[in-house]
């Protein structure tokens, strides 16, 4: 005699798992919601903080319970490392040690060694990276400047390609300061680097606002500036010849996801990351690599190289220029 | 038996800043609310997590507001199908127009209403495909229903492995096994008209 089937049995087993976000967005989003749970818990305790401020002052004793009251040190999270080795954190005091190893608080420092970069995501939206070349020094002051004691630091404010979704530039503001100097990006990519009191600065896309003292001068796509602190101080602005200072920007980009992306938009991103034009020598080609849905793991290559990759495993080609910054997508050998 | 700890307790801890409450709040919630959106968003995964970003950072900004008169599930995917409309809106496109069963006022009702064991329709359209709903019906459990009937038929363990998961004792295992699995049978009434034993 057949045995009674069990239907809820094969209606559950028949529909397979449900669909799970994959570890990489599900430590994204944990980072994103855990940051805005303390900032929630912040503001309530500030919130209570004036209460009771306001009922101590009324009772003329504010004063004496000023320092209990302010006194309650909580790590306040502003970035979390990613492709990270080899570096030192120095907890700021009070601070963050409660914290897990890959995240920063407000005061702590970071310091990448002799031989490794650093690539950072930065909080509150996830939407910027900042890559930090070997050999750097940075401090966060507070959740939107980040001191560049020495080295080299690489900022993306976008986190993606223009198209991609991921553009939201303009709500994660950020200043880098160095010494005297002051860089505020206005939806960009850009490079600054510390040598002893000046600080270059290289912009790669969009544009970004420099300040020395009292001057302050708008740097576009491709030009630079050496902010000189010592002496009477000045800004010096020129163009950017194609170097090899992003030879280290490009190794340290964050890795894109490709799997159940179309191409297009995964080449978008790869460009955008690189700081490279994208142009496809037929409509055709675009609209083929629009259809083309990729699958696997994200490369870990730098992003010329993965979009070199990718193109060939999908049955077409690219002919780059890096004199001039663009790449050409052409159809594959036969 | 252990009891495992209510969304209340668990809220009121996350409000006290306790770290494992908002550990165990994510672990729980956030694949819920992932689910529940992806499909909204025609399945791109990208949308999903810019979305899902906005729900439960709006939700830890406001935890404190949650009264529990609806269910801590019911009160995000609340948030999650505003943060979805102005999705729609803020890409200033039509949206194809996707109708899910539970977004109908009486299935929500109903689906609401299931850890209290009563108040079930009758009959209601069939209108989702039937893998879609039987995930959708364990998402509206309570999470470790919902967990412990897929360890149970998909991954195969057995009611002590279960019982160990879920720090309960075999007894207490069973019979919440019995729970989840006459909660499933009214989410998935309630979702279809139909009961498992109806189906082909």
């Amino acid at each position: 005699m057949n045995e009674p089937r069990d239907r809820i049995a094969d209606l559950i087993r028949g529909a397979g798992q449900r669909p799970e976000p994959s570890a990489e967005v599900y430590e994204r989003l944990r980072f994103a919601a855990r940051a805005q749970w303390q900032a929630g818990l912040r503001q309530r305790r500030r919130r209570r903080f004036l209460a009771i401020a306001a009922g101590v002052a009324l009772l003329g004793i504010g004063t004496a319970l000023f320092p209990l009251l302010v006194s309650t040190p909580e790590p306040v999270i502003v970035a979390r490392l990613t492709q990270a080795a080899d570096h030192q954190i120095v907890r700021a005091r009070g601070g963050a040690d409660a914290l897990d190893s890959e995240l920063i608080g407000v005061g702590d420092e970071l310091r990448t060694s002799e031989s490794q970069g650093i690539t950072l995501a930065q909080l509150p939206n996830g939407t910027t990276s900042l890559r930090l070349a070997a050999n750097t020094h940075i401090r966060w002051k507070s959740a939107d400047r980040v001191e560049l004691l020495a080295g080299a630091i690489y900022v993306d404010t976008s986190h993606g390609a223009p198209g991609s979704g991921l553009t939201q530039a303009v709500r994660d503001p950020l200043v880098i300061e160095a010494g005297e100097a002051r860089i505020e990006h206005i939806g960009t990519q850009f490079l600054a680097v510390r040598r002893g009191n000046d600080v270059e600065v290289h912009v790669r896309d969009g544009e970004v606002r420099v300040t020395l003292g009292t001057d302050s001068r708008r740097l576009a796509r491709g030009e630079s500036a050496t902010l000189r602190a010592t002496g009477a101080g000045a800004i010096q602005t020129g163009h950017d010849a194609a170097d090899s200072s992003w030879q280290w920007v490009d190794a340290l980009a964050p890795r894109v996801s490709i799997e159940g992306r179309d191409l297009l938009t995964v080449l978008r991103t790869l460009a955008y990351q690189g700081g490279l034009e994208l142009r496809f020598a037929t409509a055709d080609l675009e609209a083929a690599a629009g259809s083309t849905i990729l699958h696997g793991p994200a490369l870990n290559l730098p992003p010329r190289e993965t979009m070199r990759a990718l193109l060939g495993s999908s049955g077409l080609g690219m002919t780059d220029d890096p004199g001039n910054g663009s790449v050409l997508i052409v159809p594959g050998p036969k | 038996m252990n009891e495992l700890p209510t969304d209340r307790e668990m809220v009121n801890s996350m409000i006290a800043g306790n770290e494992a409450a908002f550990e165990s709040f994510f672990r729980e919630y956030m694949p819920r609310v992932f689910r529940f959106v992806l499909p909204r968003l025609g399945g791109s995964v990208q949308d999903t997590e810019e979305v899902c970003q906005e729900v439960l950072g709006r939700a830890m900004r406001n935890i404190a507001g949650w009264r529990g008169e609806a269910s801590l599930s019911t009160w995000l995917l609340q948030i999650a199908r505003n943060e979805i409309t102005d999705h729609w809106r803020r890409k200033a496109r039509r949206a194809s127009v996707e109708v899910f069963a539970e977004d109908d006022p009486l299935v929500a009702a109903t689906l609401e209403s299931i850890q209290d064991d009563s108040n079930r329709p009758d009959r209601l359209a069939d209108r989702a495909d039937l893998l879609n709903v039987v995930h959708t019906a364990l998402d509206r459990l309570p999470a470790h229903y919902g967990d412990a009937l897929e360890w149970k038929y998909i991954d195969g363990l057995s009611v002590a492995e279960i019982g160990q998961r879920l720090t309960l004792n075999p007894t207490a295992t069973q019979s919440l096994l019995a729970r989840a699995r006459t909660a499933f049978r009214d989410a998935f009434t309630a979702l279809t008209g139909s009961t498992a034993g109806d189906m082909p």
